[in-house]
């Protein structure tokens, strides 16, 4: 008789347990939906994100245990062996109440989820949502983040095609998904110097760019990921962001990988960036000190194939590795 | 479209982007008086539901486009009005002060997309420009929207009471309600004309004989159509709404039988529409209530303009 | 004075190629750029949708309406940092809208896009036109070549046979899978470049090799979206794995926009395949290639300092 496994409803990321934020314990990822695109300007549906993501890691999860059944994973490029944990260091908080008719109330609202998880010592992974509400996310990160070490400032590394400097979008006012990194350099304990962009592509605004220079900021382009391979390109983001810093906030935007490969997003470019060399990239950032992070701008109407959420949650596996697997002595022939 | 030339015939003219009822585009200084100036409004952020009726007016555009229909005489194409999505505020006080200059030129205003939460900030601008007489506010809508106070200057569901509250003479009455009414709501509505869904739909429509005694007391008519007001298997609705609703004939029938209202002005809002370069699906679906609306407006035009 | 007096939402409103200005045909003069849609297609094939490329353009390309938002400072592509120079695309960049060929039969729509194509031909400007299909492209070059004389270049579509006369040259050809497939026939017949030659030129060695080819005559190009690799879009028809790259492509128009060209030809679009995934990475690839050859069109200033980077 076959037995049929049904998903829950509205599964967890990675089907993890659920928990309150205020139940989180040090060093546990606590993860916070986003479901807003009221703050994109364009091209919408990334409110959907959030349970995309959740669907697709789901589902990813179920194919590991069924194909892997003693829990045992190689990794081919590294040559190393990985064993699913039996449970997660993940916990996931369900999603932020969102107010499309107030940005403030959905800010602060963000912002409380996040600040919860980073004062008690977890690590807060948001999941959007358009990236406006990466601000929001690393607002809350921040607040938490003094609370728990109120010396302690914090670098920052933003993968994504666009740098979403701008300190006002036209009609958008300033609060919007072009505008969530210059309200983040504006944060009190950012080290605004220590900043980074990776996998910019195209036009940008020449008045943001020389800021972010003038500042000390670091931008990478898709060209440099390219040039340079994906390892070398994060050894360099590295190397910047945590100048003096012992935390790390990474706001990862999909839209950097070329739309070839993941159209289910918003606000595409074309930058040759390829889902390999994207994975490989938050391989490596899987063992930063990265304590917070946020990834944006999936929207699954845009892409009814579904490769993009399936794509995303390949993205979230690599860069929650360890919190998702342990190391296994040894190493491949 | 050609002239012929022989061998080579040229172009009397190429045919330019899509606009609303492929009518020519034109600014403040092009109206006057009894033209229709039609608008869009890119904007869908207090329509307390999903969001998309922001691309109603590029949608409707393509479909005019794909439809290929002739315009009318004294019909413009104004593009779409300033807003401030993302500041309520700022964007209340933006579409007032359009929809003021455009009543002061003589046109009339029909606008096409966002949602009703804006309509006040328009009406607060026409009533700006022509104070005079009473202007009543025929709402075709699933809802009333008559909630005391919203989240904010331009949420939704208190759009009918900011209407009332704009002063000076303006009722406000209400066609094809469905479904049930908040009780905060109720004793609001209890002094409003009103006439539900399940009565446009009785082949006689009898029951919207109090609607004409109240249109025939108002000395302007402002017509403001939400898609909410159809069935849900005909319209996907920022708000989705119950079975129960009418269809696009229903509505026209509706129209029809209201009798020659000559609004001054009109919208059509809440529809959100398939995003479709070809100008297909529910976009194309609303062009003829939106051209009923627009044909009342020309037959309201002073003959001698 | 105007309706508006604030900025619009970027996709609001009258969706103009980049949001630059409607004019009418006689607006044009030499060094100008005129933008016509033809909105036409073969609808007895089996895949239709792409006279619903104009206006597809046109929504994508707002996104870089930067020279008509005063917010903006100059952009600056990133990979090589070199300025672009928006400011002379308000005036030398029209939208003529589209030629009409809705309801006329083949023959009287060829005779309609001839005969404007001459037209825009006749006042010097150059005619930027974007398809449809490919069944566009011959009567469109023909018009531009009845006012005067050009040396076509293909980028995309079909190998075969040697083309008519005046085709110079044909750079990555679907089905080829090398240059040496079709040898360089000489004088009268194109020479074929094939996608993996594009991707070893820079942008300087594809103006010297169409400037000879020219012999003095302005180029007359048609690009088919045939000639982009299929991995990085969905937009075409026909899928392809041995095309151009973004890269690539961008080095081609701008190396040929340098030149004086009197015509560029944009077919094969299909703006209505399998929803918006591929439908806007599709437009969105060719817009991005589209904004070299403008730039290049327009004299850039900085667009030189971008060679060796491209290399």
């Amino acid at each position: 008789m076959t037995v049929l496994s049904f998903q829950p409803a509205e599964p967890a990321l990675f089907g993890v347990e659920r928990r309150d934020a205020a139940r989180i314990e040090p060093g546990e990822v606590g993860v916070v939906g986003m479901p807003s695109d009221w703050t994109h300007g364009s091209r919408i549906g990334t409110r959907f994100g959030p349970h995309a993501a959740r669907r697709a890691t789901t589902g990813l999860m179920r194919w590991r245990e069924a194909k892997c059944a003693d829990g045992d994973l190689v990794d081919p490029v590294a040559g190393t062996l990985w064993r699913r944990r039996a449970r997660p260091a993940i916990r996931d908080l369900g999603d932020a109440p969102i107010d499309p008719q107030s940005v403030q109330d959905t800010t602060t609202s963000i912002a409380a989820l996040t600040r919860a998880v980073r004062a008690r010592g977890g690590i807060p992974l948001a999941v959007g949502g358009d990236h406006y509400n990466s601000f929001p996310a690393c607002l809350g990160y921040a607040r938490g983040l003094a609370e728990r070490h109120p010396a302690r400032r914090f670098g920052y590394i933003q993968i994504d095609g666009h740098l979403d400097f701008s300190d006002r979008l036209g009609a958008w006012g300033t609060h919007n998904h072009a505008t969530n990194a210059r309200r983040i350099s504006e944060i009190g304990n950012i080290v605004r110097e220590n900043m980074v962009w990776i996998g910019i592509e195209g036009w940008v605004d020449g008045g943001d760019l020389a800021l972010i220079e003038e500042m000390g900021g670091l931008v990478l382009s898709g060209a440099d990921v390219h040039r340079l391979g994906p390892d070398e390109t994060v050894a360099r983001a590295l190397a910047h962001a945590t100048r003096g810093c012992e935390s790390l906030y990474l706001s990862i935007d999909i839209d950097a990988m070329d739309a070839g490969f993941l159209p289910g997003t918003g606000s595409i470019v074309h930058s040759g960036i390829t889902p390999r060399q994207y994975c490989c990239m938050l391989a490596a950032l899987a063992f930063s000190p990265v304590d917070g992070l946020d990834i944006v701008e999936l929207s699954p109407p845009l892409d009814p194939s579904g490769r993009s959420e399936r794509i995303v949650a390949q993205m979230l596996e690599h860069v929650l590795r360890p919190y998702l697997y342990e190391r296994v002595e040894g190493r491949l022939v | 479209m050609t002239v012929d030339t022989g061998r080579w015939p040229v172009p009397a003219a190429l045919s330019v982007v899509p606009t609303f009822f492929n009518a020519p585009v034109a600014d403040l200084e092009d109206v006057g008086p009894g033209d229709v100036a039609v608008v869009g409004i890119y904007c869908d952020h207090y329509g307390e539901g999903e969001p998309g009726a922001r691309f109603l007016p590029r949608q409707f555009r393509y479909a005019c486009a794909l439809d290929g229909r002739s315009p009318p005489g004294g019909v413009f194409d104004l593009g779409d009005l300033s807003v401030f999505p993302l500041e309520p505020e700022r964007c209340l006080e933006v579409l007032s002060d359009q929809a003021r200059r455009l009543a002061r030129t003589g046109a009339h205003m029909l606008a096409i997309g966002g949602d009703y939460g804006l309509t006040p900030a328009l009406l607060a601008g026409l009533r700006a420009a022509r104070p005079s007489g009473t202007l009543g506010v025929l709402r075709i809508s699933g809802s009333a929207d008559l909630a005391p106070s919203g989240a904010s200057v331009l949420s939704r569901g208190s759009a009918s009471t900011r209407i009332r509250a704009l002063g000076g003479s303006i009722r406000v009455a209400f066609a094809g309600l469905s479904g049930s009414v908040p009780e905060a709501e109720a004793a609001a509505l209890a002094d409003t004309v009103f006439v539900t869904a399940r009565s446009c739909l009785d082949e006689t429509l009898a029951g919207i004989a109090p609607l004409r005694a109240w249109a025939d007391s108002c000395d302007a008519i402002y017509l403001s159509v939400d898609a909410d007001v159809l069935s849900p298997a005909c319209a996907r609705t920022a708000r989705a709404r119950q079975q129960g609703g009418l269809s696009h004939g229903d509505v026209l029938r509706l129209l029809d039988a209201l009798g020659p209202l000559r609004p001054v002005g009109a919208e059509f809002t809440g529809l959100v529409p398939d995003l479709d370069v070809a100008g297909r699906g529910r976009g194309a679906m609303c062009l003829d209530p939106v051209e009923a609306l627009l044909s009342g407006m020309i037959e309201g035009r002073d003959p001698c303009r | 004075m105007p309706l508006r007096t604030a900025p619009l939402p970027r996709m609001a409103g009258h969706l103009t190629f980049m949001r630059v200005e409607q004019a009418p045909v006689d607006a044009l003069t030499t060094g100008r750029i005129g933008l016509v849609g033809i909105p036409r297609e073969d609808t007895g094939t089996r895949a239709t949708g792409a006279r619903f490329g104009p206006n597809a353009f046109r929504e994508t390309s707002v996104y870089f309406g930067w020279h008509a938002n005063p917010q903006f400072s100059r952009p600056v592509v990133i990979g090589d940092r070199a300025t672009i120079d928006t400011s002379s695309i308000q005036a030398r960049l029209f939208d003529l809208g589209d030629i009409p060929t809705g309801g006329l039969t083949a023959e009287a729509g060829d005779l309609l896009i001839r005969s404007t194509l001459r037209q825009i031909a006749n006042t010097g400007a150059s005619a930027l036109v974007l398809g449809g299909d490919k069944g566009i492209a011959a009567p469109a070059l023909e018009g531009v070549a009845a006012e005067t004389p050009t040396a076509r270049v293909r980028i995309g579509g079909l190998a075969g046979a040697p083309g008519p006369r005046g085709d110079v040259l044909h750079f990555a050809p679907h089905r080829l899978a090398s240059a040496e497939a079709l040898p360089d026939r000489g004088a009268g017949h194109r020479r074929i470049v094939s996608a993996r030659q594009v991707a070893g030129l820079d942008a300087a060695a594809i103006s010297r090799m169409a400037e000879r080819a020219a012999d003095g005559r302005p180029l007359a190009v048609h690009l088919d979206i045939s000639a982009l690799d299929s991995c990085w879009h969905g937009a075409s028809d026909m899928p392809r794995f041995d095309g151009l790259a973004l890269s690539g492509l961008r080095r081609l128009l701008t190396g040929l926009g340098r030149l004086p060209v009197a015509i560029l030809v944009v077919t094969g679009l299909n703006p209505t395949l399998s929803g918006l995934a591929t439908v806007k990475t599709g437009q969105r690839l060719l817009v991005t290639a589209l904004l070299d050859y403008i730039c290049a069109r327009l004299g850039a200033p900085d667009d030189r300092s971008r060679e060796g980077a491209a290399a």
